[in-house]
């Protein structure tokens, strides 16, 4: 009955849509086991950490990002597919198949809050239990940096639903989702590990999840990979946006010239976010003073 | 024996089957080319071969086939017949070690074959429960979960469930476990009967 009371046109049949996506992701039962098992790595990884303080907190985003991010891929797929089994009574209903994607980027605000509480308890973690005094945070780095790199894990969380959304109305086979989150780890890994080390390591920051912190090596050091990582995280939120709009692009009657304007300005946009995130920021892999605790002899 | 194939030949949803080996061979080729990315592309490519095998009891007609005389146990013993195709991927590549990755192939066969004999497992008890594709639900669900405790390596101190080189009998132990968990689950679902 609540479908009979949402106006047909306008900003309020939107919002209408928009909320009722964001409900059905956040009872998803894959989105929820996903962002349950982030919490619950991060707080066994606390639980047994034996050091005082809270080591490698820049690499902590990666779980919120690999759990939540990932799975939101499979929910949003699954809640892209699920209307297209009433295709055609969906069809003879007011709107475009454009608008109702446009909804369903909706399903991203419940992977984009849990996102942001796991940083905001990696956060706040951290400022209760301390860091080394070594360690890459808010003491040896300009804040702006410790944000933008403790904020790519919910930029992550979001982009994966909006790629479940373009995942589902593009790829129809089965298992399409299973291939995008092989191919999501497989790019993310082989785009950048070759490049680590090297000079040129910023490059790295084409792939949809770039590395900032190496962790800690054996010699107590850590290494804060080069790059801007505020430009990488508007980097991120822009290939979100071009998910997005790709997925609308399904609808052909949605490819009007104005469109295609605000596809190629989007475009452009992300191309000169990742020129600034190479060109901008720590021009060199950068290498952290041993931490004492952390040498291992 | 030729009924057994007819049925297997035109019973199986192979596309999907094959679209996951068709991946973990892809996968295979980027692991020769790249061996030092072996700790991720091992378990991605595990993961292939897993999520393929969640699609091997696929059957959109299953309502009205589970009431066919023939009976549940034989389509769904012959149907477990299938998930052998991922196997036999995942026994090729490890046997040929591409790039020459130290991996202990008896150890790697296990993890091969305890991974997928537990998701052909799972994907045999949603048929018995009358899910007529569980392939579409499990299969992405497995690729996440394979890879998942590659994120455990770097925060604790446990060791890897995917090692390179040697392979520790703590972790064979694991998959062990995870075969017998697996073989219960094909040995439930291969009961005769339904469980809507």
């Amino acid at each position: 009955m609540s479908s009979l009371s949402v106006s047909a046109s306008g900003i309020a049949g939107h919002r209408a849509m928009a909320i009722i996506e964001a409900r059905r992701m956040a009872r998803h039962p894959v989105f929820l086991l996903g962002v349950v098992l982030a919490y619950v790595v991060l707080a066994l990884f606390l639980a047994l950490n034996d050091d005082e303080v809270v080591p490698d907190v820049l690499t902590l985003p990666v779980l919120g990002a690999f759990y939540i991010g990932l799975t939101s891929v499979i929910a949003a797929a699954r809640l892209t597919r699920s209307t297209e089994v009433a295709v055609e009574a969906v069809a003879t209903a007011p709107g475009t198949e454009a608008r109702r994607t446009l909804a369903l980027a909706a399903a991203g605000i419940p992977p984009l809050l849990a996102g942001l509480a796991f940083s905001a308890a990696v956060v706040i973690d951290a400022q209760v239990q301390g860091v080394a005094a070594q360690e890459w945070w808010f003491d040896t780095l300009p804040d702006w940096q410790v944000w933008s790199i403790v904020l790519l894990c919910p930029a992550a969380c979001l982009g994966g639903a909006l790629l479940g959304v373009l995942t589902g109305r593009w790829l129809r086979f089965r298992g399409a989702s299973a291939v995008v989150v092989v191919a999501l780890i497989v790019v993310s890994l082989l785009g950048q590990v070759p490049l680590l080390e090297t000079g040129s390591s910023e490059w790295r920051l084409w792939v949809p999840w770039a590395m900032f912190h190496s962790g800690t090596d054996a010699d107590g050091t850590q290494t804060l990979l080069a790059g801007n990582p505020g430009a990488y995280l508007g980097y991120l939120l822009a290939l979100g946006a071009l998910a997005v709009l790709a997925a609308m692009w399904h609808d052909r009657t949605a490819r009007t010239p104005r469109f295609h304007t605000v596809i190629a300005a989007l475009a452009t946009t992300a191309l000169a976010l990742f020129a600034l995130g190479v060109m901008t920021g720590n021009h060199d892999n950068r290498v952290s003073e041993p931490i004492p605790f952390k040498v291992k002899s | 024996m030729s009924a057994r194939l007819w049925y297997l030949r035109r019973g199986v949803a192979w596309l999907p089957v094959l679209v996951g080996c068709g991946v973990a061979a892809i996968t295979a080729l980027l692991l020769a080319r790249w061996p030092d990315a072996a700790v991720v592309l091992a378990p991605a490519l595990l993961a292939c071969c897993a999520a393929a095998a969640a699609f091997v009891y696929d059957e959109d007609a299953l309502p009205v086939v589970a009431v066919t005389p023939r009976g549940t146990r034989w389509r769904r013993a012959n149907r477990l017949a299938a998930a052998l195709v991922p196997l036999a991927v995942w026994a090729v590549v490890v046997a040929l070690r591409p790039g020459d990755v130290p991996l202990a192939r008896q150890g790697w066969w296990l993890v091969g074959g305890a991974a997928v004999l537990l998701v052909a497992g799972s994907a045999a008890l949603a048929s018995r429960r009358l899910v007529p594709a569980p392939g579409a639900a499990l299969a992405p669900v497995v690729a996440v979960a394979v890879v998942a405790p590659v994120t455990f390596a770097g925060l604790f101190s446990w060791g890897t469930l995917y090692p390179i080189g040697d392979f520790p009998d703590p972790v064979r132990t694991v998959w062990l476990g995870v075969a017998l968990s697996g073989a219960a689950a094909c040995a439930v679902a291969l009961r005769p009967g339904l469980r809507p």
